[in-house]
């Protein structure tokens, strides 16, 4: 008795997500922009935290051969400048990220974009 | 009065010696286990009705899902949809220890920097084998810029693999001080408030609004730890 009258708002709702499927690019291949969007206190301490890390793994590096070969102080001196290195250009690519480099087109749409994502516009309130 | 580091200490529980290694059973393994059992309760018990039209837990924990889906859709693409389990896992468990942490007396296990690395880490080793599997030997060519003239390689590639591997310090780190930084400070501010007497009501203001704050930063916390995971995903599998 009630079967066909609930298949016909069923079979519309199918349709509906159907439609809300595509719209959302769950069935096809679209590519949405990689974007990022925060606080200026928020950026500070990431790329604080990214520009640290990477001397972090540098000098730990460093310190490891020269214990290994007994060479200190010669890896942890070079490794100690090629993490600064790293670090500089961990903060090189995420201020990129941000749009903020002048002069540079964008190479890649998807990976510099300093417009906010979807889902991605909330502020970080300060730590991030 | 408890010093404002003691709520990190870890505790045995269950001691567990196997060979020479201790795997005891502590507070912290026991908040994971705690938060894995929430979890499993928030989703499963939400999903249990399966009502065409949720009710508020069924919402939340379609709501959980449909934010993750985004955020891999959004910042994976297409093709990262099967690691969505992945990414859900990991989200849900950084939240549920965050959150878990703001309830008084028990232990936050994401302000211990072992237990982020491990996450880190982890992540680290399952991004890089995503992109050997997907890219082979082309992979490596990840570590060097096009264009970039041949003489600078000596220079470039170091450099390349040290930013590579800093991807998971960062990450730990980055979730550890927040959760460890914010946890003290409740702790300092608690011990203002007994210490100051009558006074006391200036730091307890303070410490209600810092509890509000820590449980923005615990979602957040979360938020910033999966989507980095996802941006480290989107770079395997498509290079450059």
């Amino acid at each position: 008795m009630t079967e066909p009258r609930r298949s016909q708002p069923l079979k519309e709702l199918g349709d509906r997500l159907a439609k809300a499927r595509t719209r959302q690019g769950l069935n096809g291949n679209a590519e949405p922009a990689v974007g990022q969007s925060r606080s200026s206190l928020g950026w500070a301490f990431r790329i604080g935290v990214d520009l640290v890390s990477a001397l972090v793994v540098g000098v730990g590096i460093g310190w490891f051969l020269d214990r290994t070969f007994e060479t200190s102080p010669l890896f942890l001196v070079l490794f100690f400048f090629l993490g600064s290195a790293a670090g500089a250009l961990n903060v090189w690519r995420l201020v990129e990220r941000m749009g903020m480099v002048s002069g540079t087109p964008p190479s890649d749409p998807s990976e510099t974009k300093a417009v906010p994502g979807p889902g991605d516009d909330r502020g970080s309130a300060g730590r991030d | 009065m408890a010093g404002p580091l003691e709520q990190f200490e870890i505790k045995t529980l269950v001691p567990i010696t196997v060979g020479t290694t201790d795997a005891s059973f502590t507070n912290a393994s026991l908040f994971m286990a705690i938060a894995v059992a929430a979890i499993t309760v928030f989703i499963v018990g939400g999903m249990r009705g399966r009502a065409l039209v949720p009710g508020r837990w069924q919402s939340m924990a379609e709501l959980s899902y449909e934010f993750i889906a985004g955020m891999v859709r959004d910042n994976v693409g297409s093709k990262g949809r099967q690691y969505f389990p992945l990414i859900f896992s990991l989200f849900m468990f950084i939240l549920f220890g965050n959150l878990l942490g703001m309830i008084p007396y028990s232990f936050t296990f994401t302000s211990h920097i072992i237990v982020t690395f491990a996450l880190a880490a982890f992540i680290f080793v399952v991004v890089t084998l995503v992109a050997l599997a997907k890219h082979g030997l082309h992979f490596f060519t990840y570590f060097f810029p096009q264009g970039a003239p041949l003489a600078t390689a000596p220079l470039i590639i170091p450099i390349e693999i040290l930013s590579y591997l800093s991807r998971p310090v960062s990450l730990s780190i980055r979730l550890f001080a927040n959760m460890m930084a914010g946890h003290t400070m409740l702790k300092v501010f608690a011990i203002f408030t007994v210490a100051m007497g009558v006074f006391g009501f200036a730091p307890l203001a303070v410490n209600v609004a810092l509890i509000g704050f820590e449980i923005l930063v615990a979602v957040l916390q979360a938020y910033v730890f999966t989507i980095l995971t996802c941006l480290y995903l989107h770079d395997a599998i498509h290079l450059h």
